[in-house]
């Protein structure tokens, strides 16, 4: 985080992505900068979840996955060999679709990331765990059920555990990737409203297929398009004044 | 509250295991201390006129090797499932030999069993009777685990690894609690099939040596009940993975 505020901490260029035999991302470039949130939006398969497992390596676990092109994170190259994979995948957290708690207690599912970057005395791994349910406005919910399992919460609530247990691995990345599709519209905002919060200490990117989403809690939008970043800059330009037909007919709802 | 709950059966479950695992050894041990052998007498010709000698020369020499047998294959199965990927054609060949062998009957075994121990037992064969106990454990072992490993959801996976898990640490944290109960039905589920078998042993032995047919001998009544009871507690494991 010593980077100035104006250097990309990822830095994209002409990235293309295969599965195999199908090219499921087309010549990308664009920036990712620190303290904002970057949203993607595009219609179902356009490819968005193929693009933010570039950053965090987990397309590594497909066998035909292919990649072309540049992705630097911090001005490194992601997928340099001498990149240790699970110091990038701890340091570019994600969030998935759907809740994935452990079944661990509420304490064990936050201190299982911090006990992965080493940390082992129990006081210090309190700390961790008060501070990352606190940062998701979960702690005073859960501070009496810290050793329950997490299937006493809410679906809501289990997607902020999931949020705080990456929060736990101290990232300066946060990928959210569709996160509130499985949940109902009270707790939609409170999870739009932690993405606020967490804006002013990491980096976040942003996926979602709901337009409205995307324009309530991004500064910097991205419109994919089988495959391709059809336009990419401020939020408020491209839901206003968007400079492409494809996108204008996809942020007004006659596409997709 | 619910949660809770799952988790003080979760702990019943586990503390049954080990007791009943406790209670199978503790026969096996009961038999091998009924009545001492003398030691360099093990390899030498064998006077089948006493069952239980029969248990205490064979079983009490299985206990460890049987155990080997069943880590070695959670090792297997972890190897097979977590590093050679299903789609390889190793995977395949191996995975295939397994099943075979896991579909096998194990009255099979057992007819091997009796005629390596009853009929053979003048020159006494410890290696084909090894292969036989390995052939008995190793391939549903290997199944159960398997089945285990496959039923942790890959979203798991993926979510440790996307929090910065090594592979070692995903298996262990994630994939081993989440597999053990059924990784513990196989394994009564193998042992279970080796009681059956032993005490297939032993009353044929006894039939052969006495002069009265028609007796069963109380040690297989023990064995054969173990084996029961090993079943069941396979099947509640089971039942409780699948609800
Ligand atoms: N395992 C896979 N093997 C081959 N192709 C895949 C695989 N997973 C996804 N794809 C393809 O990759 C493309 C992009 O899929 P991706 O999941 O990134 O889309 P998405 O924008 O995230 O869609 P959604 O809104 O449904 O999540 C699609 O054409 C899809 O068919
Ligand atoms: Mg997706």
């Amino acid at each position: 985080m010593q980077h100035p505020i104006n250097a990309p901490i990822l830095y994209i260029d002409d990235l293309n992505v295969w599965y195999g035999k199908n090219h499921v991302l087309k010549n990308l470039t664009f920036d990712v900068f620190p303290r904002q949130v970057t949203s993607f939006i595009g219609p179902s398969k356009c490819g968005k979840t193929a693009l933010v497992r570039c950053f965090n390596r987990l397309n590594d676990l497909k066998s035909d996955f292919r990649y072309t092109g540049k992705i630097q994170f911090n001005g490194v190259d992601l997928y340099a060999s001498n990149v240790n994979v699970t110091e990038i995948a701890r340091k570019i957290g994600m969030v998935f679709h759907k809740p994935i708690p452990f079944r661990k207690s509420i304490y064990d599912n936050v201190a299982y990331t911090a006990r992965l970057r080493g940390i082992k005395q129990s006081l210090q791994l309190d700390t961790i765990v008060e501070d990352c349910l606190r940062a998701v406005q979960l702690w005073d919910e859960v501070r009496n059920d810290l050793h329950a399992y997490p299937e006493i919460l809410t679906i809501g609530q289990q997607q902020q555990l999931c949020i705080a247990r990456a929060l736990a691995g101290n990232p300066e990345i946060l990928i959210f990737d569709e996160p509130c599709e499985q949940l109902d519209a009270t707790e939609t905002p409170k999870l739009e409203a932690t993405v606020q919060r967490l804006k002013s200490q990491y980096s976040l990117i942003f996926v979602t297929n709901k337009r409205r989403q995307a324009a309530r809690v991004s500064d910097i939008a991205g419109f994919l398009y089988n495959g391709e970043l059809i336009e990419f800059g401020q939020t408020e330009h491209l839901f206003t004044n968007p400079k492409n037909k494809l996108t204008e007919d996809y942020v007004t709802g006659r596409l997709g | 509250m619910n949660a809770k709950i799952m988790n003080r059966s979760e702990l019943i479950y586990h503390i049954i295991a080990i007791v009943t695992l406790a209670i199978i050894i503790f026969l096996f041990w009961n038999f091998s201390t009924d009545k001492p052998h003398v030691e360099g007498e093990i390899t030498s010709d064998l006077a089948v006129d006493d069952t239980s000698s029969l248990i205490d020369r064979y079983l009490y020499r299985m206990i460890p090797i049987l155990c080997g047998a069943g880590l070695f294959s959670i090792v297997i199965a972890l190897y097979l499932e977590e590093w050679l990927t299903q789609t390889t054609w190793q995977y395949r060949i191996i995975e295939r030999y397994i099943v075979i062998l896991a579909k096998v009957p194990s009255l099979v075994y057992g007819i091997f069993a009796v005629y390596f121990i009853v009929f053979h037992s003048q020159k006494v064969l410890n290696y084909p009777l090894l292969l036989i106990a390995i052939l008995l454990v190793m391939p549903v072992t290997i199944r159960s685990t398997q089945k285990a490993i496959q039923s942790v959801d890959i979203s798991v996976r993926e979510a440790a690894y996307a929090l910065g898990a090594t592979k070692l640490r995903m298996i262990a944290d994630n994939v081993l609690p989440n597999a053990f109960p059924l990784i513990v039905a196989g394994i009564c589920t193998a042992i279970s099939r080796i009681l059956a078998i032993v005490a297939l042993i032993v009353i044929i032995s006894n039939w052969i040596n006495s002069s009265n047919i028609f007796t069963i001998p109380k040690s297989a009544v023990v064995l054969i009940s173990s084996a029961v009871i090993a079943s069941i507690f396979s099947s509640i494991l089971d039942y409780k993975q699948v609800t």
